[in-house]
């Protein structure tokens, strides 16, 4: 339980989760015969770069900002 | 531990198993259901990052709109429940195994960074101050976008038009 202690504020877990995601995303890309399976894994790589996006503003942002 | 921990851990969990279903299951049907399950735990994480605008955004644009017309398209295909596209083993070996290497090298290089500093969010409501960007230094972009949404609008009308209608009139168009 003192993995998870602090997992909230810790960037590096939001930027490891969105990679995992990407690289799903890039298996169902490629993988599925389907148009709707390969629409559904550039949507999970597209939501994983959002998230990378937010986690990267919020732990950014007085650097940004001053 | 604070309960958010509990919640961001609860949301990589939901968000890792709904990716790995998403890709792997051979029936479509699951795999866009557990597509909405990582939708939703990505829509946790932006609202555990401070991000309420962009939560309440994905919540309603891809759960409550794209996810709801791609499980409509599937869902008109017909035998949905019963067909398995037939996947072997062999043909995840190579897309499984370039994704692989993509992720070792991005998480080595993820482990090499300095991570210093928290995303610990300041929960201001970014709503507002999103609203008067879009009216005030990003207006004539905003703008460019709804001209650029239109053109796609009529695209897909002139594109989805019937070609019945030159057969009956003639030459005309």
């Amino acid at each position: 339980m003192s993995l998870l202690s602090g997992i909230a504020t810790n960037p590096e877990a939001y930027v490891l989760f969105s990679l995992i995601l990407f690289s799903f995303g890039i298996v169902a890309a490629l993988a599925r015969k389907n148009a709707i399976g390969i629409f559904m894994g550039v949507e999970l790589m597209l939501n994983a770069a959002a998230l990378n996006f937010v986690t990267f503003q919020v732990l950014r942002r007085g650097v940004v900002a001053n | 531990m604070a309960l958010v921990d509990l919640f961001v851990a609860f949301c990589f969990l939901l968000g890792i198993g709904g990716a790995f279903f998403t890709a792997f299951h051979p029936n479509i049907m699951y795999a866009a259901i557990s597509l909405i399950m990582t939708l939703v735990s990505v829509a946790g994480l932006y609202g555990a990052l401070g991000a309420d605008f962009l939560a309440a955004a994905q919540l309603i644009i891809y759960v409550g709109g794209i996810l709801i017309v791609i499980l409509f398209a599937v869902m008109m295909s017909q035998d949905i429940y019963k067909k398995r596209f037939a996947e072997s083993a062999r043909k995840y070996i190579l897309p499984a195994s370039a994704s692989l290497i993509i992720f070792l090298g991005l998480a080595s290089l993820s482990r090499k960074m300095d991570w210093s500093g928290s995303t610990t969010p300041d929960f201001e409501p970014t709503a507002r101050a999103m609203g008067w960007a879009l009216v005030g230094p990003y207006a004539v972009p905003f703008q460019y976008v709804v001209v650029v949404l239109l053109v796609g609008l009529i695209g897909a009308v002139v594109i989805a038009r019937p070609a019945i209608k030159n057969e009956d009139e003639g030459a005309d168009s």
